[in-house]
């Protein structure tokens, strides 16, 4: 949740406020509807049953790192009883508000960075490739983004868009929209995440000590002992080359370490090559032992 | 195609106080309360520069990690601690940083006199900055 500005956040910083502000900007995003009842969700469904697309996802509105999202992958196929459930729970546990949308197939989903001040200046900060997990919807950590210039350049366009409407509303501070590209090679806006992504630390840590973004940049996190103190954690790391800097002066540099309480190790991996930068991440998940991925 | 050329501005929405001519940044995640800003500081304390001031509530942050930062960045962090108790665990740090007086002169002690402190208040709306003078 946002809280610098609360406005931005409550009308467009959800799953359906999002396809409000593509309609308003004019900017491309896919197929779909979004719905605040259940019953809406399962009447439109049955709607897009009649049409030609096949598979679609079901996004609760207020999910994080992709989080309360449900992939119908065959709508002819009879997902009743799977999709109930999963409005179900989500309503009980987190409230209602659905977005249903046809898949659009993945090239790269790309994070994004902008920064508007007080005087109404926008500083288009960073934009970064997101890792994936095998689902397809889980944010797993952000490496460099590797785009063509004219991709990159109507990434850019978006983003002064979206900028320019923040300011029309009167919003300022951080903001974050996420955005596809798509196998079809078209760009997609997904989400506005209305405060700083979680992507701008590491990218930030990393230019501060480093001066630059390097090609090895990876930012991830993984699931270790709970509990664990940082002085314990840096001398395993030390021990196994793999703080940095290290002998060969890159290395990992862990950040939001209150998080090692809950067994959440994050950290940036600094490097000026990404088979480095694999083979320091690899190293790691060996290294602790509950190397299963977090968000 | 690798793109690093954007520069990152922290300052335009992170840079909460400013003090005379010069600027303490309280590097606090809005108005998290309890254990959530735990771990925000301590992410914060990754961005400071030498010579930085970071206010911080007491306790929250190990010093062992400060001085890890403070190796990498080669330099030297002006570290506050912000008294925390039962009874404002759930203030913001702002919020925290305004009704704890004493730290407010140790950050006039290290800056000018005569500052103007203006502390970004979060919770309301995102125009407003509230101003006090010390």
């Amino acid at each position: 949740m946002n809280k610098k500005s609360p406005k931005i956040n409550y009308k467009y910083g959800h799953k359906s406020g999002a396809r409000l502000l593509a309609k308003k900007c004019n900017l491309n995003i896919p197929f779909g509807k979004s719905c605040s009842t259940i019953e809406m969700v399962l009447k439109y469904l049955k709607i897009l049953k009649d049409t030609d697309i096949k598979k679609v996802i079901i996004k609760y509105d207020e999910s994080y790192g992709g989080i309360g999202h449900l992939v119908i992958e065959d709508l002819n196929k009879n997902n009743g009883r799977k999709v109930k459930t999963f409005l179900n729970a989500v309503k009980q546990n987190l409230g209602g508000g659905w977005t249903i949308e046809q898949w659009v197939p993945s090239k790269k989903t790309i994070g994004s960075h902008i920064e508007i001040n007080i005087n109404k200046e926008i500083c288009l900060s960073y934009l970064w490739q997101q890792i994936i997990d095998k689902d397809n919807v889980s944010y797993n950590g952000a490496i460099p983004l590797e785009i063509s210039e004219i991709h990159f350049n109507q990434l850019i366009n978006h983003m002064k868009i979206i900028a320019d409407f923040i300011i029309k509303q009167g919003g300022q501070g951080s903001f974050g929209p996420d955005f596809m590209l798509g196998k079809n090679g078209q760009i997609y806006f997904n989400e506005l995440n209305a405060r700083i992504p979680s992507t701008a630390f590491p990218l930030q840590i990393t230019k501060q000590i480093k001066g630059y973004i390097p090609k090895g940049f990876l930012a991830t996190s993984i699931k270790t002992e709970k509990g664990i103190k940082f002085k314990d954690l840096r001398f395993r790391l030390e021990k196994n080359n793999l703080l940095y800097p290290s002998r060969d002066n890159d290395g990992l540099i862990p950040y939001h370490v209150g998080q090692l309480e809950w067994g959440n190790f994050y950290f940036v991996i600094i490097s000026d090559s990404q088979k480095k930068s694999q083979f320091y991440y690899k190293k790691t998940i060996k290294l602790f032992k509950n190397n299963k991925a977090t968000r | 195609m690798f793109h690093n050329k954007l520069e990152f501005k922290l300052a335009n929405s992170e840079q909460i106080v400013h003090l005379g001519s010069k600027t303490v940044s309280i590097y606090a995640s809005s108005n998290e309360p309890a254990d959530f800003s735990f771990s925000f500081e301590q992410r914060h304390i990754s961005l400071s520069k030498p010579g930085d001031i970071v206010v911080l509530r007491k306790g929250k942050v190990p010093w062992d990690y400060i001085d890890y930062h403070q190796s990498l960045i080669k330099g030297n962090v002006n570290v506050i601690e912000v008294e925390e108790d039962k009874k404002n665990q759930n203030l913001s740090l702002p919020q925290l940083l305004m009704k704890s007086l004493g730290s407010i002169n140790k950050i006039k002690k290290l800056l000018d006199k005569n500052a103007v402190l203006m502390v970004w208040d979060s919770t309301k709306d995102e125009q407003k900055v509230s101003k006090n003078k010390l």
